[in-house]
């Protein structure tokens, strides 16, 4: 078995091959590099920690079974973006199919809170910026499942267009155009809702 | 009109947004935003939109998923697995199997070579039984007593037999002769000694292997025993330390209480 420096070193590609051949530590380190990107997609698609962990888990092991029909024709990142996608859409079917609707439990504002960067901020601050953030989130999940996973994929995992479009199986123009849409819609919801003080303050940002 | 295109097409705005298009398109669009106020007007709200978005932010968790492989797992129920697994598997006993086992191997070992080990409140002692101390507990004591040298005096008594019979043996002719008559061949009676000294040895050896085998068994009882009322030992006192800890709390626990309420009382009078 190599080091885990070595392993460090070793492109996505490198390990997948490896990891082919057998090598159970590589795909774990491949694991260790996507487990939070894939984690965080999951969450903000879903918006619930325990289903973005279940969808995180099932999709790593879905790579990790399926890594024999992965040909390379993708990046390896692509490939476990388009698996986790997929995964979050059957949980939302699920969802769906249950009675009990999932909006009304929203995202837990002290929760948010608490992830900030503890000393820097103000008390205030933090407030706002928990309301700012449960707002987006509320907003998000308003959004119809296509707009929100551009919008999710360009703004939080940073891909490419073209990336986009090949994750989520469209032409290039529909991937954009979906963005722009969710865009627009996220803009209706934001500035229309009640405006706090709260609500406000990022958008003074954007006057420097 | 190439302008009103722009308008109605977003995907260039998307683009440029993003700043995903090459030099011309920008340039291009750039120009296009000089003259149109609405698009300007869409181009800046949605920075907007982009910049509240960066305040959501997906809680950070350590996830710690690994694949372990299942070949190492789960190797008795898989059966084409790789010989390394499968030597793995024949070697597979119960605990308490394995335990045993490597406790008899362990005391096998230790009375072989008349190793004492005992765990005492210093910790594990290993020594050997000849540099004994005074003061060892009245358990082992018994077996080192006769144990000292268990097979020297076998081998004493052996030896000196021996002696006596090959010295017995030009001495006393008659004897010897008394015996050979019996087989009537008076003639092979240094051969018919030799054949008996023989036997009588191995039989002596016998019965020495014998003596050691019941001396190992007792012995390994003893470092059992002795083990097991260690350990007992070791538990009592455990729970008994807990048990003033318990009762130290409790009157820790009693003081305080004690003096808030002379605290209260104090304070109500006043």
């Amino acid at each position: 078995m190599e080091s885990a420096a070595l392993q460090m070193a070793w492109t996505d590609e490198e390990l997948v091959a490896r990891s082919v051949e057998g090598d159970t530590e590589s795909f774990n380190e491949l694991v260790l590099r996507w487990e939070r990107s894939i984690y965080s997609l999951a969450y903000r698609v879903l918006g619930r920690e325990e289903d973005a962990r279940d969808v995180c888990q099932e999709a790593f092991l879905r790579a990790f079974r399926g890594l024999a029909a992965f040909k390379g024709q993708a990046k390896f990142s692509s490939w476990l973006y388009r698996i986790a996608l997929n995964l979050c859409r059957d949980a939302i079917r699920r969802e769906r199919r249950t009675p009990l609707v999932a909006v009304s439990e929203g995202i837990d504002p002290t929760e948010l809170a608490a992830l900030q960067p503890s000393p820097g901020p103000s008390v205030e601050d933090l407030v706002a910026q928990a309301e700012l953030s449960r707002h987006v989130a509320l907003a998000m999940r308003r959004l119809p499942e296509d707009q929100r996973t551009a919008i999710i994929l360009k703004e939080y995992h940073g891909l490419t267009f073209q990336e986009i479009a090949n994750i989520m199986g469209c032409p290039l123009s529909t991937a954009k155009t979906r963005l722009y849409q969710g865009l627009s819609v996220l803009r209706r919801e934001l500035t229309s809702g009640e405006r706090r003080p709260a609500d406000v303050a990022p958008f003074r940002k954007l006057e420097k | 009109m190439k302008s009103h295109e722009f308008c109605n097409d977003k995907t260039l705005l998307v683009s440029y947004l993003y700043g995903e298009c090459n030099d011309a398109e920008r340039r291009t669009y750039e120009e296009h935003l000089t003259e149109c106020v609405d698009c300007t007007a869409d181009v800046a709200e949605l920075r907007g939109v982009r910049s509240s978005l960066s305040e959501w932010e997906a809680p950070e968790r350590a996830l710690g998923f690994r694949i372990v492989s299942e070949q190492q797992h789960m190797a008795p129920e898989v059966g084409e697995s790789p010989t390394s697994v499968g030597v793995w598997r024949t070697w597979t006993l119960p605990w308490w199997l394995q335990t045993s086992a490597a406790v008899l191997l362990f005391a096998l070992a230790a009375a072989v070579a008349n190793v004492e080990v005992r765990y005492g409140p210093d910790g594990l002692v290993v020594r050997t039984g000849w540099s004994k101390p005074a003061g060892s507990t009245s358990a082992t004591q018994s077996v080192s007593a006769q144990g000292q040298a268990p097979w020297r005096q076998d081998l004493a008594a052996l030896e000196q037999e021996l002696r006596q019979e090959l010295s017995s043996a030009p001495g006393a002719p008659a004897v010897a002769a008394a015996r050979a008559s019996q087989t009537s061949r008076g003639v092979g009676a240094p051969e018919f000694n030799e054949a008996a000294l023989l036997r009588r040895v191995e039989a002596l050896i016998d019965q020495s292997e014998h003596n050691q085998q019941r001396e190992l068994a007792v012995r390994l009882t003893d470092v059992v025993r002795d083990a097991d009322i260690q350990r007992r030992a070791d538990q009592m006192r455990v729970q008994q330390t807990f048990g003033q800890l318990e009762g130290q709390t409790g009157v820790a626990v009693q003081q305080s209480r004690e003096l808030l309420n002379y605290l209260v009382r104090v304070s109500q009078q006043r």
